[in-house]
């Protein structure tokens, strides 16, 4: 194999994909919670999320990805009915 | 040297050190010059910026704002395809010191002038080889010319190890300060033609191109895993033993065109029978410097690096 072959998968060069960073969802410490019964559907969480991890689904609700979701807050603090409350992470149940 | 008729057409110049290397450059047909210009800087990118103003020579020259800057901008330019170079002189080196390791470990062909010069303080211009000696372990293939003719030679051939594809490694070809840089001696310089035959355009694919549309990919991000720094590294040892074997090749195609033969890695004056063996590289290496150590009367022998 050449050196230029040998840089790449990760090594020197990576591709977008799926987790190509890793689960960075392990980085969080506080959880944003979605409350279903406060959230008009919007988008905006979706919209202003800077990883990607919120999807906007047919019905027009939101799912968050927690294996990628860093817990940074932003759609919590975007959220024009506080439907999304951050949670402290810790213990062993969900 | 062994002389042995040379296959290109070459021109009796005379030249100072620093233009020698514009000239090599001006051959290469580099893409991409970036340079700040202002003490340390050298003749060579004055020169090349003339070059490029009298259409000498079709390059794109990138005036920037700090040495850390011009590497950066000509790394950039390597990393999308282009043949690109620099110049710097000490303290200008220490300036672009971290961007060194990244063009290195990044596997991008690049060439840079190191004039090598006193590193403050006191503030001062002369000749020495600290400033060239603490990039040593920063990945890139150095080398040290011996005479102005050197000069040019080492420069011309650096892209042709650069851009192996077994090497893959940036060179600095390092020329003394004011006793090469600024003393002008003859040399002979191969047409462009010969050149051109010799040297063709480099591959824009190899090692990769980042590119806007291209394939989408990042360089140098946070890997998945923790061996991998060292993996890269020790694929940088393994193409640094490879680039050994690629410049006695480089050389000696070089000495077939130009019927300059050199090393490739060291050269030896009177090795068979020595006492002592005195370790040089540079201007200050050669005949002079062991008829005067003769005259000591010492049994030595020279190794020229």
């Amino acid at each position: 194999m050449g050196v230029a072959e040998k840089l790449r998968g990760g090594l020197l060069l990576s591709t977008p994909a799926e987790g190509a960073g890793g689960r960075t969802g392990t980085w969080r410490v506080y959880r944003p919670v979605i409350n279903y019964s406060k959230c008009t559907k919007c988008g905006l969480c979706w919209l202003y999320c800077p990883e990607n991890v919120i999807e906007w689904l047919e019905d027009k609700s939101v799912r968050i990805n927690y294996d990628y979701c860093k817990g940074c807050g932003i759609c919590a603090d975007v959220c024009p009915v506080k439907a999304i409350d951050m949670i402290k992470e810790g213990g062993w149940c969900e | 040297m062994s002389s042995q008729v040379p296959l290109a057409k070459q021109v009796r110049k005379v030249l100072v050190g620093d233009h020698a290397v514009a000239e090599a450059v001006k051959l290469a047909r580099v893409n991409v010059i970036s340079a700040y210009p202002i003490t340390p800087q050298t003749l060579i990118v004055e020169r090349i910026s003339e070059m490029i103003e009298k259409g000498e020579l079709k390059a794109d020259y990138v005036r920037v704002e700090s040495e850390f800057a011009a590497l950066a901008t000509v790394y950039g330019a390597a990393a999308g395809g282009a043949r690109a170079f620099t110049a710097t002189s000490s303290h200008g080196l220490f300036y672009m010191y971290e961007m060194l390791w990244w063009a290195a470990a990044s596997r991008v062909p690049l060439v840079m002038a190191v004039v090598t010069r006193v590193v403050g303080p006191p503030w001062n211009i002369h000749d020495e080889h600290t400033d060239l000696l603490a990039i040593r372990d920063s990945g890139w293939i150095i080398g040290m010319a011996q005479n102005v003719q050197e000069a040019f030679d080492m420069t011309l051939t650096a892209f042709k190890i650069s851009e192996n594809d077994r090497v893959l490694l940036p060179v600095a070809v390092g020329l003394d300060g004011f006793i090469l840089s600024h003393t002008a001696e003859p040399l002979d310089v191969p047409s462009q033609e010969d050149v051109d035959a010799w040297l063709p355009p480099r591959n824009p694919r190899i090692p990769y191109t980042i590119e806007p549309g291209g394939e989408a990919i990042t360089m140098g991000n946070l890997p998945g895993n923790d061996v991998y720094h060292a993996l890269l590294k020790k694929y940088m040892d393994e193409s640094m033993e490879s680039a050994k074997k690629v410049i006695s090749e480089v050389y000696n195609e070089y000495g077939k065109l130009t019927g300059r033969r050199y090393g490739p890695l060291t050269e030896c004056y009177r090795c068979s029978d020595a006492k002592y063996l005195a370790v040089s590289m540079g201007a200050w290496s050669g005949g002079d410097i062991m008829n005067a150590i003769d005259s000591l009367g010492m049994r030595v022998t020279q190794l020229v690096c």
